[in-house]
């Protein structure tokens, strides 16, 4: 068993990190490292070569003398055919003797040797500005140009490449910096460009000498980063901020934000639950509450983002998204967002002519992953199995036999499928004059799952606009639209997991469902809905948010925010008559309406107090308002369809619901931001926040936050540290609030129970109370600390996050499990506390940067690790150890989702011992006796057997990305891993899943013929309710795209900006031993509840712009 | 202009910051009732007690998944089904079954907490409820109360005795004695047969209903302390009823309603479709659950009247006739599906005493089922005739009385 255990690890192992390892083992990278360059040269290689070319032979060399060339292809002949006979020839002898032949010539820098041609005898040496051009007799239409490149110290730069814009002919830079090269006398740009700095145009005009000074590429520093009410370079963050590649994002076909996100970012877990268009979860850093909302916090283009979701924003117009992680990084957000916070901006005009871009993908989707059920070769021999099993006759429905006799069969999944196209449109138009910046987008997406009815589109429109109405005054608005629709009625995914590969879904006529197509009540056909009835489900969402900024004096600006969503919904069902079903018509109509109101006073005031401190004061004052209503008809036994749900009012037994909920919000918030020579930055900031739905005294909660960073490059001992181009060290501490409970949990509430007196009697209203009300109910509060670096090193080639977090939740808001005698189930108090702490690694790394090729690498990777480490106080059972609560799964001093069950310990075989556990057979599993009710094992199974014995987190996540470009070609893969977790999986057990009259899992399955000791018999009764635990990692490779810009040049013709073709694909692979649904939602039982299949999508696209 | 707008805004903001802070966060449910805002009236009241009747009907369907613990397993039925859901056998109940908890969850959680709601401030004057009115509300919320905790003492014994209502959930529980809960029922149903009304509206609890529930008591409480004289007080509250003294009931013992123009006998009359209330002429009945189709209220979803009829039903719609004919599902036997098998002790062997017994005749246990399917001409309107073959397998026999190959899965 032990072995076995190991062994199944190891393979676990081998599953998620294989592909993982396959991609890291390719890395390596090469940095210059410094080396004389006389010691270089007399470095003895042997090298024997007949008739290859150049290239070889420098790669050869580069091997054997351990350096590296560095040469633009267009200068050196690598094609040139080269012999040679070399032993034990210094390596400057075996360069001359190859170079010298073809005019090329070297020199060394560093661990690099930078090949240049060779200019004619009276040109060789230094160039001076002296020397003028002589053009060569050939060349009439040629001139000579020479220069120098440094960097901003003024040191001169090797290996700099220098290209004649728009042609394939250029030279690199000597050791000292220098180049010189014939130019076409019409050429009148030069384009510089060396890895980790920023690429140069250089216009030459008349001149024969140029002096140009690279910038670092310090871009990733530069950047602007959206932290709540403003923005900061990542330069100066002091806090944990992530920013999503949305670049890298723009080729998926991702049908919602959210899945933008999905394995990209350290610390951001997203779920998606494969229905096209739905937002998945997502989950930053871990759970830290039990019974309240785990879910971040959404700000959209600076405003929270209240009752918005992700699914309405097209990611298309998403310019930046950045995840705020730490304590003191969402503080400013108090009471919203203990859970995290995505900043999201949609973008804006910026150039100076209009741009218009059209982008369109058009696709399909096929499933991801599926479990395996029974097929019909199978599903034959495991009634055989059960019959024997059983002891006595399992047979088969009319309607099997039949097709078993006729040799027909079905495949389910195949049966509820339908073609599933994906088609995306969009067209924007953006530009900023002088007072003006806009932003106009429309876009159409259209989208179908593979499961028969799961569709989804949304049209939607974005406009941003802002106007600098005087020199201090600007106003702008930042409004979307959308509308999406998910009408129709998706299959049945419980009932088709039941299907036997006998089974017949249609009646006689080939098309009206068959009511049962096994003939037994518990199967039901999973296309009845989807074929018979209409629905519709609309929702409409309106965001708008205008605002005024004010420049008041130096420095000192006021800022006026308002904000208003609006979200209206409707879902109009209707079931018509069907005569199999013996049924009549039934409908309903139900019609929700959500409005956000969002205003907030921020007043900011930026100021160089001397010439090294800077500081930054915000200040804030916000009230929140939502309000939702809905209503609800439906009645039945209509006698006609023929106006379906719109003539509800034909039917009888009328059903009326409506509803109405309020809350509301208000915020203080002050921040101060100090920075001393860009050195040394802290932030501190406090915040006071006030929820309606708290009781009456403890309505406002204050949370406070600390920051420090220490940009160490600054420092003048880092000066001469050369390989680290930025390093930055931060410390942070913040609390923050949860007040994700709904309206009016602190009151005691009523409920409805309706009864009907007498025969033919008319509704009487019932109400009953269904909750207790705490009037004490308060803010579950969450502490924590963050550490975390920053570095870029080797030229910025690779560039590194770490953080590491801990966080301490309590005053939990936590649905406790009371006694129900008290005529209550639960109670919603603050009790409790968690711990949560994990580590973040955010790494990019440049790994080849050569010529036009680029390979570049980017892996997020991420652990959380959480524990219960309080829960109401009590010790019921005096035993001096506070109580668990087994009833809600809360074990204290383990994790949430811990799986709390007996210890499975094989299979009762036959002649073993069965007294353990009585009514036990052989096939059934044995579980260890590890107590009873003394606290000592008594020989007997009991449930104090049952102990914490997994857990179903994970124990790390990984996201992988790699993107290989040359020119303007480029390829980009990402892989999602998760290791670890384990989840119920009831589908394991064919005895609780009807294995006598319906389809189940393909799984093994314990007979006295195949005894084996890991799965129970076929009819195994699991009188203990044991679940089956299953490990739930996997690896998947979720994104891969291929895309190509057509050349500038091509384009310049056809007077289009740029063009871009792609193809990609989603969820292309899954490697896993998980036998349920999808491994990354994970449901074990026959229903994948609201979730579905994720979409295997393959798509081709276009982006143009002009 | 940059002044005055500077100031409008300064003072928007103001006017926001002072406008309100602690009332603007003011919580009032919009679209439901508090306790405090509910029990003001007559209504109201109303409204909590028929929220009693509904939790009351609700012990008939809490097991609905598991179909009726109170039988399977005991000398009644027995789980007629291949498969896993049904409790086989008392003796290996457990803590971790939901056979165990879920009276107990019922009782507590569906009952008590509403009668104790009702009963919390039924007496206080300022109350504008007429005497009679709030007289019949206390009795019903006492009945119920009383009906739960006779109910729990002879399921789990003694319980622990929740008198009043909580506010604060309580962790302190402490059981009381079986006899002390039948004590507590007594006195509750003592009063509520002061209190309830004698004729009522159907589906309401009369206040005969609280004597025959009292007489019971007062059994369960002799036989518990071992006294006599409970023997006559019993007597005295049956006596209350059989002399029509707290209503016009009796056992009925002619033919009635609309059921008698159908083949029967007065047993299935009393519980024919359509005639077990009152006003339907059934005396025999004091109380009902009520159950109604197609009407909000009528079931746990409107659609749904009282399925447990084919808890009790064989899978008749699984047999087939021996040309091959499947059986067809029909609205007047339901659709069965076999989980709660009498037991051979309840279909045969107690019969053997008087097999003329009236609950025996074929109005009232149906032994003979029919191919239904009329495709097939030869066998429609048949009885399903079966012989047990050499392998012990139950086999459909042909008209000629040949058994077919067609295998009845049945218990084994």
């Amino acid at each position: 068993m032990k072995k076995l255990a190991a062994c199944y690890a190891f393979k676990c192992m081998r599953t998620t990190i294989g592909p993982m390892l396959l991609v890291l083992g390719l890395i390596h990278l090469s940095w210059a490292r410094n080396a004389s360059g006389q010691e270089l040269l007399n470095r003895s290689i042997s090298i024997t070569v007949q008739e290859k070319s150049l290239k070889s032979v420098l790669h050869l060399i580069e091997k054997q003398a351990d350096i590296k060339f560095s040469y633009s292809p267009q200068v050196v002949p690598v094609q040139q055919r080269v012999t040679l006979s070399a032993a034990n020839r210094t390596l400057g002898e075996v360069l001359d003797l190859i170079l010298k032949p073809v005019h090329v010539r070297y020199v060394v820098a560093g661990r690099q040797i930078i090949l240049s041609r060779a200019e004619p005898e009276q040109r060789t040496g230094a160039v001076t500005p002296a020397v003028s051009p002589i053009p060569g007799p050939a060349r009439m239409q040629e001139r000579w140009i020479g220069g120098t490149v440094t960097d901003e110290a003024g040191a001169g730069l090797p290996g700099v490449s220098v290209v004649v814009k728009g042609t394939q002919s250029g030279t690199v830079t000597d050791v000292e910096g220098k180049f010189g090269l014939q130019i076409p006398d019409e050429a009148t740009f030069l384009v510089f460009s060396f890895v980790g700095y920023l690429p140069q145009e250089v216009e030459v005009g008349s001149r024969t000498q140029v002096e140009v000074v690279l910038k670092p590429d310090t871009k990733a520093l530069e950047e602007v980063v959206v932290v709540g009410y403003g923005t900061m370079k990542k330069r100066d963050l002091t806090g944990a901020i992530a920013s999503v590649n949305v670049e890298q994002t723009r080729l998926q076909p991702n049908t919602n934000a959210s899945q933008m996100l999905r394995g990209t970012t350290a610390g951001v877990q997203v779920t998606d639950n494969g229905r096209p268009g739905q937002v998945g979860t997502i989950k930053i850093r871990g759970t830290n509450s039990i019974s309240a909302s785990n879910s971040p916090l959404i700000v959209l283009d600076g405003i929270i983002y209240a009752g918005g979701s992700l699914a309405d924003i097209n990611p298309s117009d998403i310019e930046s998204i950045d995840v705020l992680k730490d304590a003191s990084s969402t503080a400013i957000y108090g009471s919203l967002a203990a859970n995290g916070v995505i900043e999201i901006t949609t973008r804006r005009g910026k150039s100076g002519k209009p741009v218009f871009s059209f982008n369109t993908y058009a696709g399909a989707s096929d499933y991801a992953f599926l479990p395996k059920f029974l097929n019909a070769e199978r599903y034959l021999a495991a009634r055989k199995d059960a019959e024997i099993a059983d002891g006595g006759a399992v047979p088969f429905q009319s309607v099997e036999l039949e097709n078993i006799a006729a040799g027909r069969t079905i495949k389910p999944f195949e049966e509820i499928k339908q073609s599933a196209p994906m088609s995306n449109y969009e067209l924007s138009v953006s530009g900023k004059t002088e007072r003006t910046a806009y932003f106009f987008s429309g876009g159409y997406l259209k989208a179908k799952s593979p499961v028969r009815g799961d569709n989804f589109s949304r049209i939607s429109s974005r406009l941003n606009l802002s106007v600098d109405a005087t020199d201090w005054l600007k106003l702008g608005v930042n409004s979307g639209f959308s509308s999406r629709d998910d009408s129709g009625v998706r299959a049945d995914l419980l009932n088709a997991t039941y299907l036997s590969p006998f089974a017949s879904l249609y009646l006689a006529d080939g098309r009206s469902p068959r009511p049962l197509p096994q003939d037994v009540g518990l199967v039901a056909n999973p296309l009845t809905g989807t074929l018979l009835n209409d629905r519709k489900s609309i929702a409409n969402a309106l965001f708008a948010n205008g605002f005024a900024d004010v420049r008041i004096w130096k420095g000192l600006s006021y800022k006026l925010n308002v904000a208003y969503t609006r979200t209206d919904s409707k879902t109009f069902i209707y079931s018509p008559s069907y005569e199999p079903l013996n049924r009549l018509g039934s409908g309903s109509k139900r019609h929700d309406e959500t409005q956000n109101i969002t205003v907030e006073n921020i007043v900011s005031y930026k100021q160089q107090i001397t010439p090294r401190q800077s500081l930054d004061v915000t200040l804030l004052y916000g009230a929140y308002e939502q309000k939702k209503q809905y209503s609800f008809l439906s009645s039945q036994n209509i006698f006609n369809d023929a106006l379906g749900y719109n003539a509800l009012e034909i039917g009888e037994s009328f059903n009326i619901d409506a509803g109405a909920l309020k809350n509301r919000q208000l915020s203080g918030m002050a921040r101060l931001g100090y920075s001393i020579a860009g050195k040394y930055l802290a932030t501190v900031s406090v915040r006071r926040d006030g929820f309606s739905a708290f009781g009456a005294g403890n309505k406002f909660g204050v949370f406070p936050a600390v920051a420090l960073s220490w940009n160490v490059t600054e420092e003048s001992f880092m000066r001469n540290l050369k390989d680290v181009n930025f390093l930055k060290v931060r410390a942070s501490w913040g609390r923050n609030g949860n007040r994700g409970v709904d309206e009016y949990s602190s009151l005691s509430q009523v409920e409805q129970k309706n009864y009907v007196f007498g025969d033919g009697g008319s509704t009487s209203v019932g109400l009953s109370p269904s909750s207790l009300a705490n009037p004490a109910l308060g803010w579950e509060t969450s502490e924590s600390t963050n550490i975390g670096v920053d570095v870029q090193a080797f030229n910025s080639r690779i560039s590194a996050s770490v953080n590491y977090y801990w966080t301490r939740t309590y005053n939990l808001l936590l649905k406790q499990a009371i006694p129900n005698t008290n005529g209550f189930e639960e109670f919603l108090r603050n009790v409790g506390q968690t711990r949560n702490h994990g580590l973040e690694i955010d790494l990019k790394t440049t790994n080849i940067q050569r010529g036009g090729f680029a390979w570049n690498t980017g892996i997020a990777f991420s652990f959380n690790r959480n524990k219960i480490m309080k829960l109401t106080g009590r010790d019921l059972n005096n035993d001096g150890r506070e109580d668990d609560d087994i009833a809600s799964n809360w074990f204290i001093g383990h994790p949430l989702q811990s799986n709390y069950d007996y210890t499975f310990d094989g299979i009762f075989q036959e002649g073993d011992d069965l007294s353990l556990i009585p009514g036990a057979k052989p096939g059934d599993i044995r579980f260890k006796d590890i107590s009873g009710p003394d606290g000592v094992p008594d020989g007997k199974i009991t449930p104090q057997d049952r102990s914490v014995i997994s857990n179903a987190q994970p124990k790390f996540n990984i996201g992988l990305t790699n993107t290989w470009s040359y020119r303007g070609l480029s390829l980009s893969t990402t892989f999602n891993i998760r290791q670890g977790g384990y989840s119920r999986m009831d589908m394991m057990n064919p005895g609780q899943n009807f294995y006598d009259q319906a389809n189940f899992l393909d799984v093994p399955y314990w007979t006295p013929a195949n005894p084996i000791n890991t799965s129970p018999r076929i009819n195994y009764r699991n009188p203990l309710g044991y679940g089956f635990y299953e490990n739930r990692s996997f690896a998947r490779l979720q994104d891969v795209s291929l895309s190509y810009n057509i050349p500038d040049k091509v384009l310049k013709a056809i007077k289009i900006g740029s063009l871009q073709v792609y193809v990609s694909a989603k969820n292309l692979a899954t490697w896993t031993k998980w036998k349920g649904w999808d491994p990354e939602f994970g449901e074990g039982g026959r229903s994948p509840r609201e979730n579905g299949p994720l979409l295997k999508t393959f798509i081709a696209g276009l982006n143009i712009s002009f | 202009m940059k002044r005055y707008l500077t100031c409008l805004l300064t003072l928007c903001a103001l006017v926001l910051t002072t406008a309100c802070e602690e009332s603007y966060l003011d919580e009032v449910p919009l679209d439901r009732f508090s306790p405090e805002n509910l029990l003001v009236n007559e209504a109201g009241y109303d409204a909590a007690v028929v929220s009693l009747y509904e939790g009351a009907r609700q012990e008939h369907s809490i097991a609905s998944n598991n179909f009726e613990y109170m039988t399977v397993g005991t000398d009644q039925s027995q789980w007629g089904r291949n498969d896993s859901r049904g409790n086989k056998d008392y003796s290996l109940l457990s803590s971790n079954l939901e056979a165990t908890a879920i009276y107990w969850d019922w009782a507590f959680k569906q009952m008590i907490v509403r009668a104790n709601l009702i009963l919390d401030n039924i007496d206080d004057p300022e109350l504008k409820i007429g005497d009679a009115a709030r007289a019949n509300i206390k009795g019903q919320a006492l009945f119920f109360r009383a009906y739960t905790y006779n109910f729990l003492a002879n399921v789990y014994g003694g319980v622990p005795i929740v008198k009043e209502r909580i506010v604060e959930p309580k962790f302190d529980f402490v059981r009381s004695s079986r006899v002390e809960v039948l004590e507590f029922a007594a006195q509750d149903l003592e009063a509520a047969s002061e209190l309830l009304d004698m004729e009522v509206p159907d589906g309401r609890i009369p206040r005969a209903a609280a004597f025959h529930l009292l007489s019971e008591v007062y059994i369960s409480l002799g036989m518990e302390k071992k006294d006599d004289s409970y023997y006559d007080k019993s007597i005295a509250a049956a006596t209350k009823v059989i002399s029509k003294e707290a209503g016009d009931y009796q056992l009925m013992t002619q033919r009635f309603g609309k059921a008698s123009a159908r083949p029967g006998d007065v047993f299935s009359d009393i519980f024919a479709d359509g005639q077990i209330n009152k006003s339907s002429g059934n005396k025999e009945v004091m109380w009902a659950w009520q159950f109604e189709n197609f009407t909000p209220g009528g079931y746990s979803t409107p659609s749904l009247a009282n399925i447990s009829i084919r808890y009790w039903g064989p899978e008749y719609d699984k047999i087939q006739s021996p040309n091959g004919s499947a059986n067809l599902p029909s609205d007047s036997l339901g659709r069965g599906i076999g989980v709660n098998s009498p037991t051979n002790y309840i279909k045969y062997e107690i019969w053997k005493l008087d097999p003329n017994d009236m609950r025996n005749s074929v109005h009232n246990i149906r032994r003979t089922y029919y191919y239904n399917n009329p495709a097939d001409k030869a066998y429609f309107g048949k009885p399903i005739l079966t012989k047990r073959g050499p392998d012990g397998q139950l086999y459909t026999t042909r008209s000629d009385g040949v058994a077919t190959k067609i295998v009845l899965d049945t218990l084994r």
